[in-house]
């Protein structure tokens, strides 16, 4: 009988997918049922981009341009909740448009969790719904709005909402806020490059590293990463919600990934070993 | 009529719009720029009708299905009524209809993030199988990989020097790297755009 | 709790459980909550697709603006593609998408993703890091240059330095995307398991 079977090593590089399935179970679940409380640092891109909306000044006019499949709008929920309740609670136009075919029924899923603090629709902020064709889209819109734009996403045309009697174009927004799950560069090509409107970014955090030269080259002003970033807007805010309780369940994965990782390794080198 | 179906009226037509766009962008022209704003508009409204493709395909491939009682063909029917019954409720009775907003909330906002949060599992299974430290490169992409995910949780705040030093590394090296991979795209992405608006790339065309 | 509510909540906590059931095994009930997401996919892109046509058209139409009937013919004719003969038709239309689409792209892209990070990267905002960036990113770029190489001793050793610190860059830069990859579908999982919690909690409560 080949003893190096019995060994420790050998079994635990054997060991079944699905015990390692469970252990990421467990670990998501406790700090769920049992929260760990642990303090959240607010990251330099999270306070940029809110000390730029809060420094906007009255009256200004917001596009939140939305690209979010609804896949990944868990992970950008809270900082769109936390987003949309900082602009109501200025003085601040928002306009709301969406790339693809679920958010503009996300958003307005979503507007239900958010205090509007006595806002009115299609006066203070409109929904405009879906616009085919991505970047073409974006051009169009950022060139006439009213030529792209017949009427918002219930119907009613652009004419007769007030909010819109003053946006014809691009340049009549003072910041375009992009809430992505997708590639940033076709939003700063189109509005950016093309208007030098400023934009800040609210991406799932798995586009931050792609996004870094961006920020650091000053195309995009502030970026809040996923849920991370959406926790920290909702403390700048002062207003706790969702995210701070997700992202804080998210150490002990964390861990398990480390350890995990940490651990394949040693048994991958004791069995180098043991082989010579 | 046997002229547009040439492949030079297509080609011609791409260089046009193309080029139309480029124009547009670096020469003020009022002609161009009202001719170009007018395509831009009518190219989205194409778009939208576009984006029906995906259902038709997939509705040829799975009534194809159906019809010849391939295998899960059952299932192929069940994808079926399902868009069905969406296209209908949703046209007619627009996505305010309770049955339509029920089945968005409750099954759709529901499946999506479940479907993509399942890599979450495989990403543990692979971290313990695969992310093997073999050479220095392969122990620089784990500690990153460890650092930023600290770094994207509280637990990482606890740690002294961690995000410091995971913010390091999503600044500096990270910030290269990506740097020169978009400035790398960027000129491939240039060169691909002339050599389509020029004709010399053609894959587009349906066949 | 009303009755529409707790339905919606069991209905949803039921296909959690059928998509978790891959985890276990690949089976017949992960497969009908496979399909019935397509399904709604697709369908509920059409839907919102109708949607911009209908609002399009009928605004332009209803104030006398009858050319918008061009892009609408041009947009049915992409449905041509599904007959061989008729296979042309459906060029024409694309062609158009394509053009526009690359012309925008370009015309933005030179700005955009090349100037102004050949600045960024030339001007560095803080001095040290922005030193580092800059070498760094010349590094990268270098390791992507695959039809020269130098001759010679010396020039070739330090040649391939600078590629190995390419190397190591995008190795940090992969690592990186990693580790935030799995941030975003951890925080997905965790969603779905404070829902299904939360939902519990709800339907216990009543």
């Amino acid at each position: 009988m080949d003893e190096t079977k019995n060994k420790p090593s050998e079994k635990m590089a054997k060991l079944d997918a699905r015990i390692i399935y469970l252990a990421m179970f467990i670990a998501l679940l406790i700090p769920i049922l049992r929260p760990l409380g642990l303090p959240l640092p607010i990251s330099d891109m999270t306070r940029k981009a809110y000390e730029y909306v809060d420094s906007l000044p009255s009256g200004s006019k917001v596009l939140l341009a939305l690209h979010v499949s609804v896949g990944l709008w868990p992970e950008v929920e809270p900082g769109t909740i936390a987003i949309l309740s900082h602009l109501f609670s200025k003085s601040i136009k928002v306009v709301i448009i969406s790339w693809g075919a679920d958010e503009p029924v996300l958003v307005e899923s979503t507007l239900t969790k958010v205090d509007k603090m006595g806002k009115q629709y299609g006066v203070d902020w409109v929904n405009l719904g879906y616009y085919a064709g991505m970047e073409t889209a974006m051009a169009a819109f950022a060139k006439d709005v009213h030529g792209l734009v017949k009427r918002d996403f219930y119907g009613t045309p652009i004419e007769n909402l007030p909010i819109m009697k003053d946006i014809k174009s691009a340049k009549d927004f003072n910041l375009v806020i992009y809430d992505t799950a997708s590639d940033i560069a076709p939003m700063i090509r189109q509005f950016v490059a093309a208007y030098g409107i400023p934009m800040v970014a609210f991406c799932t955090i798995g586009w931050v590293p792609s996004f870094m030269p961006y920020l650091t080259a000053g195309q995009i002003v502030g970026m809040v990463p996923g849920i991370r970033g959406g926790a920290e807007y909702e403390l700048l805010i002062k207003r706790p919600g969702s995210g701070a309780t997700t992202t804080d369940a998210l150490s002990l994965g964390f861990i398990l990934l480390i350890v995990l990782s940490i651990l394949g390794n040693v048994i991958w080198y004791s069995r180098k070993i043991g082989m010579r | 009529m046997s002229i547009f179906k040439r492949r030079e009226i297509p080609v011609i037509i791409t260089a046009f719009s193309g080029f139309l766009m480029v124009i547009e962008y670096f020469f003020t022209i009022p002609l161009v720029a009202s001719i170009s704003t007018g395509i831009r508009e009518w190219a989205s409204l194409i778009a939208a009708f576009a984006v029906g493709l995906g259902a038709t395909n997939l509705g040829i491939i799975h009534a194809s299905r159906v019809r010849h009682r391939r295998e899960n063909w059952y299932l192929s029917a069940w994808l079926l009524f399902v868009m069905v019954l969406m296209i209908i409720v949703g046209i007619f009775g627009t996505t305010k209809h309770p049955l339509y907003d029920f089945l968005f909330a409750n099954v759709y906002s529901t499946v999506g993030p479940t479907m993509w949060g399942l890599l979450a599992f495989y990403l543990a299974s692979a971290s313990f199988r695969a992310l093997r430290v073999r050479s220095l490169e392969s122990l620089l992409l784990l500690i990153s990989a460890i650092l930023l995910m600290l770094l994207s949780a509280p637990i990482g705040g606890i740690i002294p020097g961690v995000t410091v030093v995971a913010n390091w590394v999503q600044n500096v090296p990270n910030t290269a790297g990506m740097r020169g991979i978009l400035l790398g795209t960027a000129l491939g992405a240039i060169g691909l755009s002339i050599r389509t608006l020029l004709g010399y790339e053609k894959g587009y065309l349906p066949e | 709790m009303e009755f529409i509510s707790a339905l919606g909540l069991i209905v949803a906590v039921i296909f959690t459980f059928m998509i978790w059931s891959y985890l276990y095994k690949e089976s017949f009930i992960f497969r009908i909550a496979e399909y019935t997401f397509i399904g709604m996919a697709s369908g509920h892109a059409v839907v919102m697709a109708v949607g911009q046509i209908t609002k399009t058209l009928g605004s332009a139409i209803s104030v006398g603006q009858y050319i918008w009937v061009i892009p609408a013919i041009l947009g049915l004719m992409i449905y041509t593609r599904y007959y061989k003969p008729t296979v042309w038709i459906s060029r024409l239309p694309v062609a158009l998408l394509v053009g526009v689409g690359t012309g925008l792209a370009m015309r933005g892209l030179i700005e955009a993703q090349f100037i102004t990070q050949i600045i960024s990267t030339i001007q560095p905002k803080e001095t040290i890091d922005g030193i580092i960036i800059a070498i760094l990113t010349m590094c990268t770029l270098t390791y992507f240059i695959f039809t020269w190489e130098p001759k010679g001793g010396s020039t070739r050793k330090a040649y391939n330095s600078i590629l190995r610190i390419g190397r190591i860059t995008i190795m940090v830069a992969m690592g990186a995307a990693f580790g935030v990859l799995a941030t975003t579908r951890l925080t997905l999982c965790v969603s779905r398991l404070q829902f299904i919690v939360n939902s519990l909690s709800r339907l216990i409560a009543g």
